[in-house]
This record gives structure tokens, sequence and C-alpha cells, in this order.
């Protein structure tokens, strides 16, 4: 693929006793939406103050357009971030917030003026452009933030949980514009994010991170068809995890023994006979029929709630051994089941993963 | 129940006029008094006049005495700027061994009877051979009023966001800009909220003066001699005057901190 | 949180040296220097320095007239006992109504009532004395009212005249950790108080009390520090027997005595008693403060 921008060799950081960030391998290419997300306490935050410079690895390379950075301070490192609450200077105006890196930089003034114009029209905030920040509303205050890292054309923009403080249907209007902009200026986006919704609807990658570990990275759509781990498959969206055990493989094919019943499964990698496996199937991707469904291997259980959510219906189906199971179908199909009713699970192996235990 | 309740009410309002009528009263007879036309100060006044305040201007050893309370509190309050903002700073930006009995030490003089700080100053100074002099009796106000600075500026620091600072080196400010354009204006008001109130205190200090002036006469000190030596109506007059003056200096150093605040 | 990479310890020493040396000299060497006069003999000019327990000795035991010195301090005690309790008991109310009875101009009757704490201390103790001098307001008001036709001594240079003086001047100290306690008391604790069933008093007692308490407790100390250590409103207001509390004492050794390590010994009792009843109070607050916001002592 491109360029890389930044790249991370085995980075470890250790507060105390505590291992934050643990054997930290990341490349991330230039021009590309590159989304940290995981829990929060997982190490991404972390992560992004060690590239912006305000942390020192513990052990590990980091290097920015292949330069290692590890003697470079902040101011001296060709990176901005967009700070979680901003961080705008209180005592300064949108202009001379937004001005203040070019100023430190010991940019012409006319240029500052002309450069700062840019980038309020970029964000659309010309018109408080003599405002403190105090007065204006986060919403506002976000887009100025933006702004000030912009407005210095930085190798690589760090942004941390920058959409946080905001209420949903905000976030959701600037978690577009900021993709707009990051396509517009082909600046690279590094997202600090605890929202899979946000990671899943902006990024061009997304890096799932649990205590202080990389778990995948991958594309949106990869992350959540194709999870590689059971942690990435439960925390990214709904999912049904299956315990079983793998009795047999072939070329293609697994067959995986699940609460008695055999199934098979697209081959997944690694998998050999008596293995502790989970199997993750989406809500969606789970069919209910009162009929025994014709050749296909189906689990048996029972309505245990039924309700409607907008556009679909969510059932919860209890099987014998106690485990609940969620079916999501469109609205549609009402009329159908009944809660105590008995029914016949399938799913479409095709959107099913096998996990290692 | 409702009107047994406002009865109570009632009662504390009384209850609290009367406090801050017992807290003011006293130096309203004061202010009162200072244009008293008598020289006694006695109930119901006589007429009125401005002679007392005429009097305290004629009053050369007061006049000297207040240029010296002015000096010594410039020169305690900038030296206390100088060594307590600096310590404010180390406090909040480092974890060092003994950080805690530091912060403890330093409030001491402000705790502690002014008369013990005083008393251990002398014998020091007599050690040292420094005699009671103006500069024995800057270094005393200095030490308390370091506790002042430091934990005025301390408490602003704490609650300056310190990701502005951090926001300040990621767009390249170095450790002095950011100091320069960031930390410094932030804190400003408190700076200057801590230099008034330290000057105020100064300007009011008996107990440390007290055994460290030798004939170096600092305007408490004066006005302290005075009514010592029978009731002059000067003293009215001058206590109006170091009234006003502190009321106004309170008053602003007040203000900054709310504006702060806010 | 560990402080930022930024900041590198190469500007601790820069900063906090020029203050912690000013203290060592001038603050930790002369209280140092305090001590060791205490147990050194006096002489005729100057201390003669010659290890004595003769000082502290002195202090605690009779005199040939029969009194014993630190009964004084005793004397002391009891005297900044009454006076902090009439500061709590003329503060607390006040505190009380401001918080939780006045809506409008309340943080301009705060800064009223606070303001006097750094008004002139001497303009404060002066004015007692024009008040109930013997040819002062109160007699001369008293005999223009007809009470008396002669002015009356009782009330200048009395106990009382110096307690009715140091509660005037310690009342603003005591005030302000009060009120900042009950202002953090969140007001839906209060509700939720009520809506348990408690009735306004229980509600009081229950809530408001013990959460005011460790402002309480600093304010107190304040006041009974502050008027335990002080020789000039005993001096303006007091009377032959009352103008002598235990700094008094202190401050003659320093002058007309001339007995410096004698005086430095009482400094010393006074200091040990004093940090002791700080770190009491110090412990009492924090066992009492449930509200971590509640940061007294600003």
């Amino acid at each position: 693929m491109s360029e890389i921008t930044i790249q991370l060799e085995g980075v470890n950081k250790f507060y105390g006793e505590n291992h934050i960030v643990k054997d930290l391998h990341l490349d991330v290419f230039k021009g590309e939406f590159l989304t940290l997300l995981g829990p929060s306490g997982c190490g991404k935050t972390t992560t992004l103050r060690m590239i912006a410079g305000f942390e020192q690895p513990s052990s590990g390379k980091i290097l920015l357009a292949g330069e290692d950075v590890a003697a470079l301070p902040p101011n001296k490192r060709d990176v901005n971030t967009v700070f979680q609450n901003y961080a705008l200077f209180p005592h300064m105006t949108v202009r001379e917030n937004i001005g203040y890196g070019l100023r430190m930089k010991k940019t012409p003034r006319d240029e500052i003026a002309r450069r700062v114009q840019d980038a309020l029209r970029m964000v659309q905030m010309e018109a408080y452009a003599d405002r403190k920040p105090r007065q204006m509303s986060g919403g506002q205050q976000q887009r100025v933030a933006v702004a000030r890292a912009i407005v210095n054309n930085p190798t690589v923009l760090l942004l941390d949980e920058p959409l946080g403080a905001l209420d949903l249907k905000l976030r959701k209007q600037m978690q577009f514009e900021l993709k707009h902009l990051q396509q517009k200026l082909g600046i690279t986006f590094l997202y600090v994010t605890h929202d899979q919704e946000e990671a899943l609807t902006m990024s061009d990658r997304v890096a799932v991170i649990h205590n202080g570990r990389l778990e995948q990275i991958d594309t949106p759509a990869a992350i959540y068809n194709r999870p590689k781990t059971r942690f990435v498959a439960d925390f990214i969206g709904e999912t049904n995890l299956f315990k079983g055990k793998v009795v047999g493989t072939s070329a293609h094919e697994v067959s995986v023994a699940i609460e008695g019943a055999i199934f098979r499964f697209a081959h997944a990698e690694g998998q050999h006979s008596g293995a502790e496996v989970y199997v993750s199937v989406r809500p969606e991707a789970m069919s209910m029929t009162r009929e025994r469904p014709e050749g296909e291997a189906g689990l048996v259980g029972r309505v245990t709630e039924h309700v409607f959510v907008g556009s679909v219906y969510k059932t919860i189906v209890t099987l014998p051994t106690g485990l609940e199971v969620v079916v999501v179908q469109p609205a549609a199909s009402d009329g159908l089941i009944q809660q105590g009713e008995e029914v016949y699970l399938t799913w479409d192996s095709a959107r099913s993963v096998v996990l290692a235990s | 129940m409702r009107q047994t309740w406002n009865g109570i009410t009632l009662c504390l309002a009384l209850f609290s006029a009367g406090v801050l009528a017992f807290i003011y009263l006293p130096l309203l007879v004061v202010v009162v008094y200072s244009f008293n036309a008598d020289s006694v100060n006695s109930f119901p006044m006589t007429g009125v006049s401005l002679k007392w305040y005429r009097a305290m201007m004629q009053n050369q050893q007061l006049i000297a005495s207040l240029k010296n309370s002015v000096m010594v509190a410039l020169i305690s309050t900038g030296l206390a700027m100088l060594l307590g903002v600096p310590g404010a700073l180390a406090l909040d930006r480092y974890d060092f061994a003994g950080k805690k009995i530091f912060e403890r030490i330093v409030l001491l003089p402000l705790i502690l009877p002014g008369i013990l700080t005083g008393v251990a100053m002398l014998g020091f100074f007599q050690e040292m051979g420094i005699k009671p002099s103006m500069p024995a009796v800057v270094i005393g106000h200095t030490t308390f009023l370091i506790a002042i600075v430091l934990t005025q500026v301390y408490a602003r620091l704490k609650r300056l966001d310190r990701a502005i600072e951090e926001a300040s080196a990621d767009l390249g400010a170095s450790r002095w800009q950011t100091f320069w354009h960031i930390t410094l204006p932030n804190i400003s008001t408190a700076l200057i909220g801590s230099a008034l109130l330290s000057f105020t205190l100064s300007l009011d200090e008996i107990p440390v003066t007290f055994f460290l002036n030798g004939v170096f006469n600092t305007l408490p000190i004066q006005i302290w001699g005075m009514t010592r030596n029978g009731l002059t109506p000067e003293v009215n007059a001058i206590s109006t005057v170091v009234f006003l003056a502190s009321l106004i200096l309170i008053v602003i150093s007040t203000r900054l901190r709310e504006e702060e605040k806010a | 949180m560990k402080k930022t990479a930024v900041h590198k310890k190469g500007m601790l020493l820069p900063l906090l040296l020029p203050p912690a040396i000013w203290l060592f000299l001038f603050l930790f060497l002369p209280y140092l220097n305090l001590f060791s006069y205490s147990f050194w003999k006096p002489g005729p000019f100057d201390v003669v320095k010659e290890f004595t327990l003769h000082n502290y000795a002195k202090f605690f035991t009779a005199t040939s007239s029969g009194s014993v010195p630190y009964h004084v301090l005793i004397d002391t005690v009891e005297l900044a006992l009454v006076v902090t309790v009439f500061t709590v008991i003329l503060s607390f109310p006040l505190a009380y109504y401001l918080n939780f009875k006045v809506t409008r101009f309340k943080q301009t009757i705060y800064m009223l009532v606070i303001i006097p704490l750094w008004v002139s201390y001497i303009v404060r103790a002066y004015s007692w004395k024009i008040i109930l001098g013997t040819n002062g307001i109160l007699n001369s008001a008293f005999i223009w009212l007809g009470v008396t036709d002669h002015p009356l001594d009782i009330f200048l240079y009395s106990k009382v005249s110096v307690i009715i003086g140091m509660v005037h001047i310690y009342t603003p100290f005591v005030l302000m950790p009060i009120y900042t306690a009950l202002e953090q008391i969140p007001r839906n604790l209060l509700e939720a108080s009520k809506d348990l069933g408690a009735g306004r008093f229980q509600s009081f007692l229950h809530v408001v009390v013990p959460l005011a308490l460790p402002g309480v407790i600093a304010g107190a100390t304040f006041a009974f520090v502050l008027s335990m250590g002080d020789f000039l409103a005993p001096s303006l207001l007091g009377g032959p027997d009352s103008s002598t509390m235990i700094a008094n004492i202190v401050q003659q050794q320093f002058g007309t005595s001339n007995n410096w390590p004698y005086g430095s010994a009482i400094g010393i009792v006074i200091l040990v008693l004093v940090l002791a009843i700080l770190e009491l109070t110090g412990r009492a607050e924090k066992r009492f403060s449930a509200l971590d916001t509640v940061a007294m002592r600003k």
C-alpha cells in the first residue's frame, strides 16, 4: 500500500506496576483515517499521547515519517492534537487561539492572518473569530479546536475523543464534518474513541485495543463481519457467542459441535480437531422457524421475549441449557412468533465466525 | 408549623443583623468620632470638625511611619512574590521527597501566634548580629507573606487545566513560551490578588514587627504607641484612613478572586 | 496520572530552592535558636550559653509569693476557650442564615462579614477602647441617658473587655470556614433528608451539623490559637490583673524583664501546646469531613 506516516515498533508503557500499553506494533498510512478503538483505560489515549510527545514509551520506537522521535519534545514534533475537552486557551479569542501555533513558528503576520481566516472558513466559524472560548457552545469550541490544529498543516492530526463532550445529535453531525474535512485536506487522522459506532462510521481502518494489546486492525466492515478474537466480536456490535468443539476439519470447512448439534463453517485458520472454540453469530444473521428446517442442523429453544424496537423485532430465545440467543428480524415479519413458543434456530454460516477460545 | 418556622427564621435574621452590627458598630464609631470637634470621645458628639485630620497631617512621626510602612509592604510583597510564585510552581509541577512537610511548614508563620515568630527571629537576629531595623522587619514580613502568595498561587495552579499547556507545547511553543503566553496570563488574577493581600497584611502587621523594629516605626506600631499614651483623637482620623485604605485593597483583591471563579 | 514529560525534573531545584532556603534561614533556624535559648542561662547583658533546665522549672514551680507562673497559661487557655465559644456562637447562625435563607445580596453580605478579617487589627482593638473607656462613649451615653451620674469603671480594663475585643477581632476568622463548609453541602442532601421523613430540625441535626463540623473545627482552631497568642489586645483593653496573658509574659521577658532564656522557654511551651492542638484538630477535621470537597484552610 502507500507510504507509512507513523510507525510504532514494539512500544510498551508502564506506570509503576501497571502495564498500560503492551508490545504495540502499528503502521499508519499516509492520508488515512485510522481509529484506535477500545474501552476506557485500554491504553489508546496513552498511545496517542506518546505519539504527541506528552508521554515517553517505556520501551520501543516511535517513527514519524521514518524518523525516530524519542528525543523530540511535543513542540518539535510535526503532529497536532485535538484535545478531549478542546483545551482552548481561555484568555485568547478564537482568532488568537487558531493563530497561536503559527505565531510560535514565527510565521509572518499577514500570512498568519490569511491562514487563520482560511481555517475559520473551513470550519465555518468566521462569525465567531473575536469571541472567547467561554462565550461559545461545545460544538463551536470543538470546531475551533480542530481549526487550531489543522491550520499548522501537520503531518498527522491526533484526535483524542474529540466528540465525547457533545450530545448525540451534534456528535453525529460532527462525525460527518470531520470525515469530510479529512478527505478534503488529505491529512492523516489518528482518532481515539470508545464509541464503536463513531469508529465504524468515520474510519478507513479501525484498530481495536484491549488491555493495552492490539486485538485487530482492519477495515470497519472486516472488523464487524470477520472479527478475529472473541473480544472484538463481543465489543463491536451485538453478537451471540456459542461455545463449541471442533469435531472435524476439511480443506474448506470445519465442523463444530454446539449444544449437541453439528454445524459446518467455512474454514477457520488454525483450528484443529478437538479444539475448544467460540462461534460468533450476529443477531441479524440468525433465523428462527416454527418447523424444523430441512437438511440443516438447528437449535431448539423457547421464545422468552419478543419486543419491537423500531425498525426491527428483537427476540430472545432461551435454549434448554439456559443460554439466551438474540435474534433480530425485520419488522415486516411481525405476527409469526409468540412469546413462549418453541422455535428452531439456524444461521447463515457464511456470516458466522469461528474464534479460538 | 409554617408559623413557628417563620418565627425561627425571624430570630435567625435578627441574630445575624446583631452580629453584623457587633462587627461594624465599633468601626463606625471610630469613623464618626474622627470628625469630632471635641477632644473627648463622649456621647453625644458636640460638633463636627476636620481638625483631627489636620493634626494628623501635621504629625511628622505619623507621616514618617506611614512612609516606612508603605516601603516595608512594597519590598516584602515583592520578595514574597519572587520566592512564593516559584515555590507554588514547584509544588504544582513536581513530586519530591518532603513535599507534604514543606507544604505544612510554609503555612506555620500564618497559623502560629505572631509573637512566637517575632521573638524567635529577634533571638536569631541577635545571634547573627543583625540589629532590630528595617531589614529585620522586611525579613519578618516576607517570611509570613510567602505563605500567602504560595498558597493562593498554588491553589490557582491546581485548578488550571493542564491540557492547555499541553496544547501549547503541541502547537510548537517551547517551555518558556508556554509559561509566558499560557500559564502566566491564566494565573494573573491570583498573582495580583495575592500581592494586594500581602501588601494589606504587611501594612497592618504588629506582633512580628513589634520585636524587630527597634527605632524603625511602622504605621500600626506608631498608632499602637499613640493609643497607649492616652487617647489622642488623631488616632480616630488615622484609623479611619487606614480602615478605608485597607477596605479598598481588600474589595479589589476579593473582586479579583470572584472574577476568576466565574 | 503522572505529570507531563514537558516538565522535566530539571526545573525543580531552581524553583524550589529559593523559598526553601529562605524558610530554612528565617523560619527553621529562628525556631531552632528559640529552642536552644530556652536551655541557656540569663546573664546581665547577654545570654550565658550554659545548659540548664532552670527556665522550664521556674515556669512550673511556685515563686516565693506563692504564685505559679504556669497558672497564667491555664488562665489564658480558659480565656481563649471562652473567646472561641463566643466566636462560634456568633458565627454559626450567621453563616447558616446567609447560606440557607438569604438569596439576594448573599455574596455582598458575606463579603461585608469577612472584610474586617483583613482590616487593621489595631483599629479594631482600639475601637473598643474609645467605646468602653472611663470617659468613653458607653459611659457618656449612660450619663446622658441618666442611667448613672458618674462614669463607671467596670467596662474597660477587665477580663470582659479583653474577651469582647477578641471576640470582635476573631469572629470573621471563624465565620469564613463555617460559611465555606455550609456552602459546600449539596442542597439535594437536605431534600433527600426531608424526602426520607426527617423534619427540618432533624435534617439540621443529622445532615447540616455533621457536614459543617470540619469547618467549625477549623474556625475554632484559628480563634483559639490566635487569641491564645495575642498580647496586644490584653495590654490595650485589659486591667492590671487581666493584662497579663501568657503572651504578655513572653513579651515582658524579651522587653523590660530582659530574660530571654525564660521567655524562650515559655515560648517553646506555647509552641508545643499550639502544635499539639493543630495536630489534634487537623485529625478531627479529617475524620469528620465526609465530603472530600470540603477543603478547609485555603
